[in-house]
């Protein structure tokens, strides 16, 4: 052992010298493995993350989500709470040992100059115990600044504390304006606190203690997934237990309200809290694996290929140093020397560059995946690339060192140049073809199945016109009497102006999903939770909406008197009314209420994150509490010509948020969009590899095959006979690789979604697009190799030059 | 003075099977070589010179015979036994040089040391190194790359290596056959002046002028030893 050691020692200086010689062999060795590493540990990274990194909260394991289902006319949803029925599970002390209760609240911070828009979240003390919060200034709430104790404290995060307030070392004890509300900072968190992304991947920027009052008696006309609850079981109580007590309690109280829907129940669904943060996310990590693996095997075939072509040029080294006296193991050794040089440079390069990848993709990871924020290399990705490139240098040395014959060895010795040395036996040339085409064809095929419904996703219309559309909401400072006028003062003075074509009073853009309500039909029959939308008579017309059938709402010209109209898309027209025509019949957004059906408008295909679209839609005049509007401009409109209309209607006013629909439309594709770069970046790059690899094999091949090449064209073969011949024999293998590929992509569909509740859906184009390609690969690096032996002089051929 | 034997053929048979042909390129090879000899085996092409020196270095096994070297029967040894009595005991010198052009003189030289079953200190590899570029007059070349020296200098080089182990015997196959007949006769002169030095050495040659700087010459023919002359006497 310690011989082989010293033997490997001296090895590594002598491999170091000679890849030193070998700079193009070194360069494709370390450029291929180094990409593919930096790609594998990028996602073994998230994969970790994601998956498998335990949470970073004491007994993390025993933390449950508290949330609840909904179900109305037998179809459950889940994610939507209520915030009085997580007041009681908050208030329980039979199933539950301790909870935190907490509700999304973003808003301006007012003192800060740009009053920035953070994301907040109210929480109760529990939040900070139970995760055993780390703080960096001052302290985390105290049992006295809990729900119902009308404290406004806030904790601000390492992040905020940096941006907003300057680092400021005296910021304990100050006060800061969130929204309307005063709140004293008593704290700043650690920056290396992760808080649970309970809500969604955007990191909490600020908690603030609950001001207003909480009972299990008001509050239920709101059930928002902005609301939930992070707690831990009583020992010895499983969450089924809790669910089925918690869940009859809860809906008893939600029965027992006034006004409650018919055929409606809710109940508790407690989840784990790691799995409540991987989401779906697990299915997206799990096929960036899998396709990173098969890139990986793509790249270890092409070293493969490398290595035995340097072990055949080896071979003459190999057999002095057998002569000599080297063991079987002190060749292993000193091929194991070279191939451990070379990719521990490839994992150390492979490394920096997916560090840098990281960084670069920062915030688009943080998007698609939970768990990205403080985004780094965690070391066990580190080890555990390490650990994959290790065994592939072993794997390399061991494959290369086999092809040599070791007890033929002597055969390279005796004489000088004869015979021509090692060579890469046919059959592995041609399995190595195989496997490359056969891993190719497998890639492009999953890729196509994953793209086709993204580039659907992506090229379908969205079923209005954003282009040069602004929403605007305006901050009315303390103004809470005659918002109605204000908003009519503000959309004529916009409509003014030159740069602008329309506007109208929206609550929100159709691009905001989640604003869901009840329908029910004219004898109060609930026709299910229909996305709905709250416009002006002008909506439609400025965001070029189609109205199918009927008109736009009546004017609103006064918030005392809003038309009792409502206008449905065509699709909830078509499960509602069928072939009938739907203008004119009654629905209602709540009972007892009635609204007639003035138009349907076309169906609107808004992208969001995994869900199909949703297509039935209701609207409803917009009477107007909030001071916000959808702009249809001619020209570009300057930020401070809006704030000058504002402030002449009323110098309180201020821009809350303004943004094009156009950017939000984008926001909407993001993960579309990704997933799409991050599919076809791998595709590319694994076809680049295959394809390199394919190229390497099969110019090998040819490059043994010169001196029978030459001797054809010696004897007037013609070069297209010649081509044909080669390329005839090269494409066997590659038809054989695509074949085996087509029956992997099949059968690995079949176990898929056997297993998985996945849908990958693979079509003829797949095909179609699949298999020319890579047959034109494979004949290019057939044609190339053929065509430099048979465009020079033939002697060339028959002299081996 | 009882000579001590350093190798014993007895019997010693190879054949080749091509085609479904039996080759016979050995047919009851006996020889003895011992301690200070200086052998030459010559024959025409074809007739198993250098099958008989491969299976004398263990780089093939014969078919039937026995086979000692050193005291050690080695019909029944692993790949690996082989290589170690290699290391050990014998030292090859090639028709064609066979140094390795990514290393240094020094570093081709110390090449069968670094095999050792028990390693040495990089001190103790610097003295053998030198004390061997010594015996060949090339103390000065230590540094440089094969393909820099001439041919006669990378036979030197060669034979530096095939001493540096203190081996039992040295195999010499065709030592001028790339060399100009200078350089030819300088290396020749060099392997008999090792030779009186104390060095065992068995040489295959069809050089008859060469051949005859043995003190023992044997003449191969078809795979037999035909006849086996010792300072001009027959044994």
């Amino acid at each position: 052992m310690s011989s082989l050691r010293h033997v490997f020692g001296q090895e590594l200086r002598l491999s170091f010298a000679s890849l030193m010689r070998l700079p193009s062999f070194s360069f494709t060795v370390i450029a291929t493995l180094a990409v593919t590493l930096a790609a594998l540990a990028v996602v073994l990274n998230i994969n970790y993350l994601v998956l498998t990194k335990p949470l970073p909260y004491p007994d993390a394991e025993t933390l449950v989500v508290t949330d609840q289902s909904e179900t109305i006319n037998g179809d459950t949803q889940y994610g939507f709470q209520l915030l009085p029925t997580q007041f009681h599970i908050y208030s329980d002390t039979t199933y539950i040992e301790e909870m935190a209760l907490m509700s999304i609240s973003d808003g301006k911070l007012r003192d800060i100059e740009g009053t920035p828009f953070i994301d907040g979240l109210r929480v109760s003390p529990e939040y900070f115990s139970l995760l055993n919060t780390p703080m960096l200034l001052g302290r985390y709430f105290n049992k006295n600044e809990g729900v119902n104790d009308q404290q406004s404290v806030a904790v601000l995060s390492a992040k905020t504390w940096q941006e907003h307030f300057k680092s400021e070392p005296a910021i304990i004890g100050q006060f800061t304006r969130i929204g309307n509300q005063q709140y004293k900072i008593i704290g700043v968190a650690a920056p290396s606190f992760s808080d649970p992304e309970v809500f969604g991947h955007t990191a909490t920027e600020v908690w603030m203690s609950f001001s207003q009052e909480i009972s299990t008696t008001q509050d239920w006309d709101s059930i928002t997934g902005g609301i939930n609850g992070i707690a831990r079981l009583k020992a010895g109580i499983a969450i089924k237990q809790a669910n089925m007590a918690l869940g009859e309690q809860i809906n008893d109280l939600y029965q027992s309200q006034e006004g409650v829907a018919p055929d409606t129940s809710i109940g508790a669904r407690f989840v784990p809290l790691k799995t409540k943060i991987i989401d779906d996310s697990d299915t997206m990590a799990l096929m960036l694996l899998a396709g990173v693996i098969t890139l990986l095997f793509i790249a270890v075939t092409n070293i493969t290929n490398l290595f035995f072509s340097r072990a055949a040029e080896k071979q003459r080294v190999m057999a002095i140093q057998a002569a000599v006296g080297a063991q079987p193991k002190h060749l292993f050794a000193s091929m194991f020397a070279e191939a451990f040089l070379l990719i521990s440079a490839a994992w150390v390069i492979g490394l920096v560059l997916s560090g840098w990848i990281m960084l670069w993709l920062e915030n688009d990871l943080q998007y698609m995946f939970p768990r990205m924020q403080n985004l780094q290399l965690d070391a066990v990705t580190v080890v555990a690339s390490g650990i994959v490139s290790l065994l592939i240098a072993l794997v390399m040395a061991k494959l290369a060192v086999k092809q040599v014959n070791y007890s033929k060895l002597i055969d390279d010795l005796h004489g000088s140049g004869k015979g021509t040395g090692a060579q890469i036996s046919a059959f592995t040339r041609n399995l190595l073809v195989a496997t490359q085409v056969s891993l190719a064809t497998v890639l492009i095929l999953g890729a196509i199945a994953v793209l086709s419904p993204v580039f659907d996703r992506l090229a379908k219309p969205v079923g209005f016109n954003s282009d040069l559309v602004t929403y605007l909401r305006v901050d009315s400072g303390a103004v809470e009497e005659g918002v109605f006028e204000y908003a009519q003062q503000i959309k004529q003075k916009l409509a003014n102006l030159p740069e602008v074509q329309g506007v109208a009073r929206a609550l929100s853009t159709p691009l905001a999903m989640g604003w869901k309500n009840y329908l029910y039909d004219s004898n109060n029959k609930m026709l299910g939770i229909v996305s709905t939308g709250m416009y002006d008579q002008d909506f439609f017309s400025v965001l070029e909406h189609p109205i199918l059938a009927g008109r736009s709402f009546s004017d609103i010209t006064n918030s005392d008197a809003i038309p009792q109209e409502i206008i449905i898309s065509e699709s909830l027209a078509k499960r509602v009314f069928g072939n009938k025509p739907a203008i004119g019949q009654i629905l209602q957004a709540a009972q007892n209420e009635p609204l007639t059906v003035v138009g349907v408008v076309g169906d609107i295909r808004v992208p969001d994150i995994g869900y199909d679209y949703e297509l039935e839609r209701y609207y409803l005049p917009y009477p107007g509490d909030q001071l916000s509007f959808t702009i249809k401009l001619n020209a570009p409109l300057a930020r401070a010509k809006i704030l000058n209309v504002l402030t002449t209607i009323n110098p309180n006013f201020s821009i809350s948020r303004i943004y094009d629909l156009d950017w939000a439309l984008e926001r909407r594709l993001r993960e579309a969009k990704l997933v799409a770069i991050l599919t076809v970046s791998l595709v590319l790059l694994a076809l680049t590899l295959a394809a390199a690899g394919i190229y390497g094999v099969l110019s090998y091949a040819v490059q043994m095959r010169r001196y029978e090449l030459g001797i054809h064209l010696a004897l007037g073969a013609h070069t297209h006979s010649l081509i044909s011949m080669v390329v005839k024999q090269s494409m066997m293998p590659v038809c054989i690789g695509i074949l085996s590929g087509l029956v992997i992509a099949v059968m690995a569909h079949l176990i898929g979604s056997q297993l998985w509740v996945y849908e990958l859906r693979a079509n003829m184009l797949s095909f179609a697009f699949a298999l020319p390609l890579m047959g034109v690969i494979a004949i290019i690096a057939c044609y190339w190799p053929v065509k430099k032996v048979i465009t020079a002089d033939p002697i060339k051929a028959l002299r081996n030059e | 003075m009882t000579k001590l034997s350093k190798i014993k053929l007895t019997n010693i048979t190879k054949k080749f099977l091509t085609n479904e042909m039996e080759t016979h390129a050995l047919q009851g090879v006996n020889l003895e070589i011992f301690d200070g000899d200086y052998i030459s085996i010559s024959g025409p092409s074809g007739c198993g010179k250098s099958t008989l020196l491969t299976i004398l270095g263990l780089l093939d096994t014969p078919t039937s015979g026995e086979y000692i070297i050193a005291g050690n029967n080695v019909s029944a040894l692993t790949v690996n036994e082989r290589a170690t009595l290699r290391n050990e005991h014998i030292g090859f010198v090639f028709q064609s040089f066979n140094l390795i052009d990514e290393l240094s003189v020094f570093d081709n030289i110390a090449l069968p040391l670094r095999y050792r079953q028990q390693p040495l200190s990089s001190k103790e590899i610097q003295s053998r190194v030198i004390s061997c570029l010594e015996k060949v007059q090339m103390s000065h070349r230590a540094q440089h790359k094969p393909n820099q020296l001439s041919g006669g200098q990378q036979q030197r080089i060669a034979i530096a290596r095939a001493l540096v182990n203190d081996p039992a015997i040295l195999l010499v196959d065709e030592p001028t056959g790339n060399l100009d007949s200078k350089n030819g006769d300088a290396v020749m002169q060099m392997l008999s002046e090792l030779n009186r030095a104390g060095t065992t050495i068995c040489m295959v040659t069809h050089d008859p002028r060469y051949a005859d700087m043995a003190t023992t010459k044997l003449h191969l023919l078809d795979g037999t030893m035909a006849e086996e002359f010792s300072m001009g006497l027959a044994v």
